[in-house]
């Protein structure tokens, strides 16, 4: 039927320039579609030990706190008001992150009608998790476009940061008719708890638009974001950047050297720590001809050093944390039968490592967070069979 | 594409449409024992395996190349198993689109296992789920994996390969 194969591709070439081919009129993208909840969760600690953690749970976004290191968590609390949807699979997730006074603050992508569209919503409690403000969204940009991947961290001075991935400048783009990869990565800062947000600055064009965005607040005040992104022609390699004390982001720079040319959605962004001596230490996948697996190493300007690899061939989605000298670092590995959550710690800044494995589970499950506690480390895991699973790093 | 094209693309997708009901698009379950009876079902002969998602616009714009050369090499089939990040039904948002994939004789499925990586590991137990992917299977089920979007010269260059073997008797 040569006709109708024609109509059936030219109809495909029509669909496949489109949005995705259905727009389905009104209805939420997303989370929004009945009792599934995504497993994505995060997690923090307080000065006190106390554990806050922010998952979905029956369509809505909940707050749960824990004082016994994750053993028992209590009863869910709202964080908004009314129900909305928020992502929470693969790496979109909503985030969680502590102030100075106890101030607890939340992010989370809110999807919106139509397909691949979502904005950065934030919601703050100034009452340890008790009540929560009315949910608001960050950016000023109101298209209905995607404004996705948020991040969350406080800086040292207690001010709240906020980055996400925008497409704003694609649909600019798009409408002169130019080319544009990826997407891009704004920010914005509260220096009022969270009752305010300063104006939104583009930190850089051409992030990799489906990967979460690092970001890790430094001693001397500034906040460091590191990111998968778009090199011209189409290397998927990681950049950073510097989120100055003034609130205006740095200049870009190379963060890995992979070369790993490739046109496609990873879905697996990067992590970054603190390093004792001032460095940054990153845990990222790539595939480039150098390298293939997840890796970890000390960024340098030339290009990571101390480089190695994590868990074996399935190893993904890896986070980590620092204590001084000590490192930590938890990742998942399907072997075949169970999901593993493994661990692996260094007491000399990176140079020789030790590994084991935490934990297993048979079903669905989160990417794993790695916590630090005074000396400690915790790893937060939030699975189907055992929710809000805290494994303390021996 | 220039606005004209769009719109005639739009009419005859309209049209289209009407010919073909969006909701009834089958979409076969993929789990973790679908590799192992695909290799089965195509004993003897060479498939392809494509794993996208609606969500990853390389995807997307990947889709037209599997539909050419499904229509320009008939003899080996090409599977299109759909990846859905948050486990929705992509014919919620792209009924249409799939409707269209399979009236071009892609052989279209989606990914039914709650734990994906049971998936992953089962077609590659290398791969952690980047998108698009996909494994070309030669008729003595050698396989290539191409990540991210595939040339478009390599894949006609293994298609030719397939038939000619395929006209030569010689696949090994």
């Amino acid at each position: 039927m040569p006709a109708m194969m024609a109509l059936a591709a030219a109809a495909l070439l029509a669909a496949a320039a489109g949005e995705g081919g259905g727009h389905g009129g009104g209805h939420a993208a997303g989370g929004g579609h009945g009792p599934r909840d995504g497993l994505g969760a995060s997690a923090a600690i307080d000065a006190a030990g106390r554990l806050f953690a922010v998952h979905r749970d029956g369509g809505r976004l909940v707050l749960r706190r824990s004082v016994d290191q994750g053993r028992t968590w209590d009863a869910p609390r709202f964080v908004t008001a009314a129900p909305e949807p928020a992502e929470a699979d693969s790496d979109s997730r909503p985030k969680i992150a502590l102030g100075p006074g106890g101030e607890v603050y939340v992010t989370w992508t809110r999807p919106l009608s139509r397909p691949f569209t979502g904005e950065i919503r934030f919601a703050r409690s100034l009452d340890g998790g008790e009540t929560f403000s009315e949910a608001r969204t960050v950016h000023s940009d109101g298209q209905e476009i995607g404004h996705r991947f948020d991040a969350l961290a406080v800086d040292t001075r207690g001010r709240v940061v906020v980055a996400w991935l925008d497409k704003r400048d694609l649909e600019a783009a798009k409408r002169k008719g130019t080319p544009y990869r990826g997407a891009a990565l704004y920010l914005v800062r509260s220096d009022d708890r969270g009752a305010t947000f300063g104006p939104e600055h583009k930190v850089a064009d051409h992030a990799c638009e489906c990967c979460r965005i690092a970001l890790r607040p430094r001693p001397d005040g500034t906040v460091a974001l590191l990111w998968r992104h778009v090199f011209d022609p189409g290397i998927r390699d990681h950049a950073i950047a510097t989120l100055g004390t003034d609130g205006l982001p740095g200049p870009v720079r190379r963060a890995t050297f992979d070369d790993w040319a490739i046109e496609a959605c990873p879905h697996h962004g990067p992590s970054l720590a603190s390093l004792d001596d001032g460095g940054l230490q990153a845990v990222w996948y790539t595939r480039g001809p150098r390298r293939e697996g997840v890796f970890t190493g000390r960024l340098d300007a030339q290009g990571p050093s101390r480089i190695r690899k994590v868990g074996g061939q399935a190893a993904a989605h890896a986070d980590l944390a620092t204590v001084g000298r000590r490192l930590a670092l938890a990742w998942k590995e399907f072997d075949g039968e169970r999901t593993r959550l493994g661990a692996m710690t260094s007491d000399d800044a990176g140079e020789t490592w030790s590994e084991r494995e935490l934990a297993s589970t048979a079903g669905p499950s989160g990417q794993p967070q790695v916590l630090a506690h005074g000396e400690r480390f915790l790893v937060f895991w939030h699975t189907r069979d055992q929710p809000l699973l805290v494994e303390p790093i021996p | 594409m220039s606005p004209t094209a769009i719109a005639r693309g739009a009419l005859l997708a309209a049209v289209f449409a009407l010919a073909f009901d969006v909701r009834a698009v089958e979409l076969e379950p993929f789990d973790a024992r679908t590799p192992a009876a695909l290799r089965a079902a195509h004993a003897g002969k060479p498939f392809v395996l494509v794993f996208w998602s609606t969500a990853c616009e390389p995807c997307r714009e990947e889709l037209p190349l599997w539909a050419s050369l499904r229509r320009r090499y008939p003899g080996v089939p090409v599977h299109l198993v759909h990846l859905s990040i948050d486990g929705s039904d992509p014919r919620e948002e792209a009924g249409q689109l799939l409707a269209g994939l399979a009236a071009s004789g892609l052989r279209t499925a989606r990914v039914s296992d709650d734990v994906p990586e049971r998936v992953f590991h089962a077609v590659d137990p290398e791969w952690r789920g980047e998108l698009p992917a996909a494994w070309f299977f030669d008729s003595a089920h050698r396989s290539e994996r191409r990540l991210g979007r595939v040339d478009a010269a390599w894949a006609e260059s293994w298609m030719k390969a397939r038939a000619r073997e395929a006209r030569t008797g010689r696949g090994r």
